[in-house]
């Protein structure tokens, strides 16, 4: 089954590029401008992988992080940007993002890590259903 | 409470959070050019398995490349000039061509607060003597409280304006007074004053025409020097 990214990025440019790259690697790709587009998308679609950039217009990627986190906490989210410092590095893991990469990524990398994203978040969601599996047997008595 | 930072550092400040708005913008642009670089390997690699390639889209391809390569060169050019700003004490140049300058350099910072920043022409050329990266400190630390109250569309006009006695950097719509606790340090080093028409709602940035006159010794000494 193909991975569904959301790419987020305010550079229009970067966003067509990266999403066609990725999508000539098998994967299903969607785009948000902002992190408040991406969080109205996350709302109504379902995807397994957000790919986001730290420094963007209005509300960055830290802010738009804790967002997507508490609204979708299985989501896995790979942050992307022009400097990495060790605050933001330490900050965004603590707010539970998967990993961090600086641009110019190194898309083989990015792939291998929007992989492992997807399978750890395949893992997360079946414990989800296994654990609501057994509290609907505990509830019935069965 | 007084703070106890020196006016040196808040020069270095000014220049430290500049370079990095502009050099995380290049990266971007590197960013951009990095994927197109890519695409093209990925479609000579699918052009190998048969794919044939199409000439429309390399050309676009390429057009993306120059356009990215310009905006990378032109901040390059933006960031020399303002390097360059700290090569001399005091300097006679256009107010205008600064203010210029100055939106280059903050727009982005500008952009990241949901403001945009717009130089409105002046009529007559704004020449004064002054010090260049003094006045780059004086708008980016201007800017830096402006923009955090700028309007709901959240433009912020900028103008240089000839007057009897020197010129006027204007910031408009502005409602309030600069208040930050370094301003009143970099406007004395600048002898420079501020003033707030409620009327027009324009805040006004008095600086001398020449800033080595009424001086003791007639030398102005900058303290980066």
């Amino acid at each position: 089954m193909a991975e569904r990214i959301l790419l987020v990025d305010d550079e229009k440019d970067f966003l067509d590029i990266m999403s066609e790259r990725l999508k000539y690697r098998g994967m299903d790709v969607a785009t948000a401008g902002s992190a408040r587009e991406a969080i109205s998308k996350i709302a109504l679609e379902s995807y397994d992988v957000i790919v986001l950039d730290l420094q963007m217009q209005e509300m960055d990627g830290l802010e738009a992080l804790k967002v997507l986190r508490t609204v979708k906490p299985e989501l896995q989210v790979i942050l992307l940007t022009g400097h990495v410092t060790l605050e933001k590095g330490v900050e965004a893991m603590k707010l539970g993002a998967m990993d961090l990469m600086e641009k110019p990524a190194d898309i083989a990398i990015l792939e291998d890590k929007i992989r492992r994203a997807h399978a750890r978040k395949m893992i997360l969601v079946e414990k989800q259903t296994e654990a609501r599996v057994n509290e609907i047997i505990l509830n019935k008595g069965w | 409470m007084s703070d106890p930072e020196s006016i040196e550092t808040c020069g270095l400040r000014c220049f430290g959070a500049i370079s990095a708005s502009l050099s995380h913008e290049l990266k971007n642009a590197l960013a951009i050019i990095n994927e197109h670089a890519g695409l093209l390997e990925d479609m000579m690699l699918m052009a190998g398995t048969g794919r044939p390639l199409d000439p429309d889209r390399l050309k676009l391809l390429a057009g993306n490349v120059m356009k990215q390569v310009q905006r990378a060169d032109t901040m390059i050019k933006h960031m020399n000039q303002f390097a360059h700003s700290v090569d001399v004490t005091v300097a006679c140049s256009d107010l205008e061509d600064a203010l210029t300058l100055a939106i280059a350099l903050n727009s982005r910072t500008a952009v990241m607060k949901g403001g945009v920043l717009v130089l409105e022409p002046s009529a007559t050329p704004v020449r004064i003597t002054t010090c260049p990266f003094w006045v780059q400190t004086l708008i980016w630390r201007s800017l830096s409280e402006l923009l955090e109250r700028a309007g709901a569309d959240g433009q912020l006009h900028l103008c240089a304006r000839k007057i009897s006695d020197g010129a006027a950097i204007i910031f408009s719509p502005v409602d309030h007074v600069l208040t930050n606790i370094h301003i009143p340090d970099v406007l004395n080093h600048l002898k420079a004053t501020q003033a707030l028409d409620i009327q027009t709602r324009e805040l006004w940035i008095v600086l001398p025409a020449d800033i080595n006159a009424n001086r003791a010794d007639g030398l102005f000494r900058s303290c980066l020097h």
